[in-house]
């Protein structure tokens, strides 16, 4: 089940909000097992729909963590806690391991000329944001950064929370661990939470959607000419933007229609004037969570420097991989890599002396090209695609590229406006002003909700393409 | 302002709530009152409600299923596909909604852009062309006629009505013709090319719908005369071919819905009328269909009750029967058998006055016999296959 499923908004939602508020809230919080087990329910039922035989993973998973994180404090000595650290930590990435990558590891092997059955094991959806939350509470006890949860129920619904389930972003165990214990349900929380909700439904449904439809058209074969490739990158690079952050959005909003805050995940990542800079705003809780639990353990930058762009390498390497089994995902990452070793030992002191404008643009060519990498199937077809997009398909220009930019001209003007922070300055102006301000600052983003909600819902109902991106993830 | 802010939540989540649990219920209610498994203007059969197997329970087959089978009975989906097919055509102005081009006073289909292959051309015409040879030979072994008749659909016919970014097919077109008559030529395999003909009579438009892929009533008559005059010239037949004067022009009052109006569901009318075209004197006939025993209704027109009405294209011959028998007991005429897709229903409309017998059958839906064991069995004087320009190269069913 999506969040843009007509079946999660008119069925799964309201039952839910049903079963969840008819307990009271309770004033010294003893009916929060109630709400906890009800959201714990729905959680299971919301990953069931996409496989009911997954739930077993996704269970696997969480007495995986429970008992690690309740025995790997236990030991006295430190070499017993370690080993019972090490062993949870590999089977929870066997357990993605398998899944994610065996196919891709044996169709690596037989291409090597190695005796080995190909496999075709189906990758279950969500896994490898569940199985990254999973593990960050188990070394945040070990490290004693958290508490040990005793309540495997606690433990199961951090793990299996719905609104980060499928699509994250990748809640660390500290950020919730209050709210699991001791929440409240207020109007305020809950009416952002549906403000927040409301407005990812549509730029997923509005936006993402009539990017993709362009993405998909132009990625199905080579590209024609040079437009169509560029107008084709684009389009990709505005769907992955506004479908994951309207995934995170609607994530967010429905944490907090149930209480929970979650970190943000995005930050305008398009109007990042480095490389370094675009990843301290884009899959932030990705980016964190590599940060804290790969790059300081193997040393961080505070080692020599060789060292350094070797860590940096791992974590770039990993980051790739994360994002799917195929090596367009590893070129990905090491991609990036190269770019933060290069801005960060190389064009440290010419980047600020660039004009900011043309600093923007190259970031953002340098992000439009990652994602044709990113998007495409096999690095050959990448190559070919990024050479159609600098001319060397030969035909520069066709009426398709005009096509695309006509049908989609309202998306494409909205894309551009939404890469930009101008809500969030408009709003900042407003909350300064007087009283007319003041009622513009509350109406305004409540009805601009209400009627992209609307024309979001239109588009579901009437059955326009509305695709799954993660599923390689 | 507290107040002011706390009433701006209050009614958003009012909002909210109102609609999902509004939907929720309707929904409810819509199917236990109201189920409908037909969407007219989307011309489909709603999703069925899944079957509940333990192997697409487990693999979530049956839930992708059910999510497919909920926004088909959603509450107000009809509206809401009005509505949002409104906002594209009125507001956002989009060049092509619901897949139909909006070009000037014509609605046409939206043709993906394509790199034309000759050598996919070259491969399908050889098999097309083998097969109409196959049955070019089979029906003269015992003296009959074959003639293979293509009529251009009606984005060849607007071809120059397309925007010049979208792809009219004019390159896949000219093509996959010139291909597929020069291989006909090479194997004597009959043919008549509407589109040449046509654009000898005047304007390609004229005989083609602006709102629907087939073309006109009076489309449907020149292929008739040319059927008739190419037989009749090569047999010495001396079929009475329909003149002018010998037929009359009957134009229906009702709303024409065309496949592409009917995309835009209905939201859009071009002042375009159905025809029928009626010999003036009469010839009694029977009519029998899907191969039944018994005589249905003797007609070869599906005219609407009334006048407010709408109209289909299966207004000729009641649309796509799988099989149709016409007999006019006049055993000095010639029997012919006419298939291919929906282009033959207008033609049958008027062709069956000339012959004994008349078959018409569409192989996407008979499937008692081959088409050369029908042939075998009946040997029809003659044979004719109507294909229009889309579908010259499809192999299948009526290609076969």
């Amino acid at each position: 089940m999506l969040f843009t499923n007509t079946d999660f908004l008119i069925l799964f939602l309201p039952l839910l909000f049903l079963c969840y508020f008819i307990i009271p809230q309770g004033k010294d919080g003893r009916l929060l097992w109630w709400k906890n087990f009800v959201l714990l329910a729905f959680s299971a039922v919301f990953y069931g729909f996409n496989g009911v035989r997954f739930l077993g993973l996704l269970g696997a998973s969480i007495v995986i963590n429970y008992v690690g994180g309740l025995t790997v404090t236990r030991p006295a000595s430190r070499a017993a806690r370690r080993v019972i650290f090490i062993l949870t930590l590999v089977a929870n990435f066997a357990l993605l391991g398998y899944f994610k990558y065996a196919n891709f590891a044996t169709e690596v092997a037989a291409n090597l000329g190695l005796s080995v059955r190909v496999t075709s094991i189906v990758l279950p959806v969500g896994i490898s944001f569940f199985t990254f939350q999973g593990a960050s509470y188990v070394i945040d006890v070990y490290r004693g950064d958290a508490a040990v949860q005793k309540n495997p129920l606690k433990v199961a619904l951090y793990v299996a929370l719905f609104p980060q389930l499928v699509a994250g972003p990748i809640v660390r165990y500290t950020t919730v661990e209050r709210e699991l214990n001791a929440r409240r349900h207020t109007l305020e929380l809950f009416s952002d939470g549906v403000e927040r909700f409301m407005i990812g439904f549509a730029k997923k449904m509005i936006l993402a959607n009539a990017m993709g439809e362009i993405a998909d058209q132009v990625f199905a074969a080579d590209p024609s000419t040079t437009a169509v490739a560029w107008v084709g990158a684009i389009a990709y690079t505005f769907q992955i933007y506004f479908d994951f952050s309207a995934y995170s959005d609607m994530a967010i909003g429905l944490g907090k229609m149930f209480g929970f805050r979650f970190e943000e995940n995005f930050n305008y990542p398009y109007v990042a004037s480095s490389v370094t800079d675009f990843w301290r705003r884009w899959h932030i809780s990705l980016s964190t969570w590599f940060r804290d639990y790969v790059y300081i353990p193997l040393g961080g930058n505070r080692c020599s420097k060789a060292r350094h762009i070797f860590n940096l390498m791992v974590v770039w390497t990993l980051t790739g991989m994360w994002h799917g089994a195929a090596w367009t995902f590893i070129l990905w990452g090491a991609y990036f890599g190269v770019l933060l070793i290069a801005e960060k030992y190389l064009l440290g002191k010419i980047l600020p002396k660039i004009p900011a404008v043309i600093r923007h643009i190259l970031v953002l060519l340098i992000v439009v090209i990652s994602w044709v990498l990113f998007r495409s199937d096999t690095i050959g077809y990448a190559a070919r695609y990024v050479g159609v997009m600098f001319g060397a398909g030969g035909n520069l220009f066709s009426g398709e590229a005009v096509y695309y930019l006509l049908q989609y001209l309202p998306e494409f003007v909205l894309c551009v406006i939404g890469c930009f922070p101008l809500g969030k300055l408009i709003k900042k102006r407003l909350s300064d002003g007087g009283t007319f301000p003041q009622i513009v600052y509350h109406a305004a983003p409540k009805l601009y909700a209400v009627v992209v909600f609307a024309l979001g819902y239109m588009k579901l109902v009437s059955g326009s393409f509305n695709p799954f991106i993660y599923f390689r993830f | 302002m507290k107040k002011f802010e706390k009433f701006c939540r209050i009614a958003l989540c009012a909002v909210f709530l109102a609609v999902i649990f509004g939907i929720f219920a309707l929904t409810a209610y819509r199917m236990k009152t109201n189920y409908q498994g037909y969407s007219y203007f989307e011309n489909r059969n709603l999703t069925p409600f899944p079957e509940v197997k333990a192997e697409t329970v487990l693999d979530g087959t049956f839930f992708s299923d059910f999510e497919d089978w909920m926004r088909d009975h959603v509450a107000g989906r009809g509206a809401v596909l009005k509505y949002h097919t409104l906002l594209n055509m009125d507001v956002l102005r989009r060049p092509v909604v619901n897949e139909v081009v909006m070009a000037d006073g014509v609605y046409l289909p939206y043709n993906k852009p394509e790199a034309v292959d000759e050598d996919e051309i070259a491969e399908y015409v050889k098999l097309i062309s083998s097969n109409l040879a196959r049955h070019t030979y089979a029906v003269r072994r015992y003296g009959g006629e074959f003639y293979y008749v293509a009529v251009p659909c009606q984005y060849v016919c607007y071809e120059d009505s397309y925007p010049w970014y979208l792809n009219s097919r004019a390159e896949y077109t000219e093509k996959s013709c010139t291909a597929l008559f020069a291989a006909l030529d090479s194997l004597g395999v009959k043919y008549i090319d509407m589109k040449a003909r046509f654009e000898e009579l005047g304007n390609l438009p004229e005989f083609s719908s602006k709102v629907d892929n087939h073309f006109s009533i009076f489309g449907a008559y020149e292929t008739y005369r040319a059927i008739l005059e190419r037989y009749n010239s090569e047999t010495g037949a001396g079929l009475d071919v329909l003149d002018g004067d010998e037929y009359t022009v009957t134009e229906l009052p009702n709303n024409y819905v065309g496949s592409r109006t009917r995309k835009l569901l209905g939201l859009r009318r071009a002042d375009e009328k159905l025809s029928l075209i009626t010999p003036k004197v009469s010839v009694p006939f029977t009519r029998w269909n899907y191969g039944s025993d018994i005589p249905g209704e003797p007609a070869v027109y599906k005219t609407p009750q009334n006048e407010w009405e709408d109209v289909l294209y299966d207004l000729y011959m009641g649309g796509d029967v799988s099989i149709t028998r016409i007999e006019t007991d006049r055993s000095e005429l010639p029997k012919i058998l006419i298939y291919g897709d929906s282009f033959t229903n207008p033609v049958e409309s008027i062709i069956w006055y000339n012959f004994d017998t008349m078959w018409s059958l569409d192989m996407r839906h008979y499937d008692k016999m081959t088409l050369d064991e029908f042939i075998e069995e009946n040997k029809p004087d003659v044979v004719v296959c109507i294909r229009d320009y889309e579908s010259l190269l499809d192999p299948y069913f009526n290609g076969q």
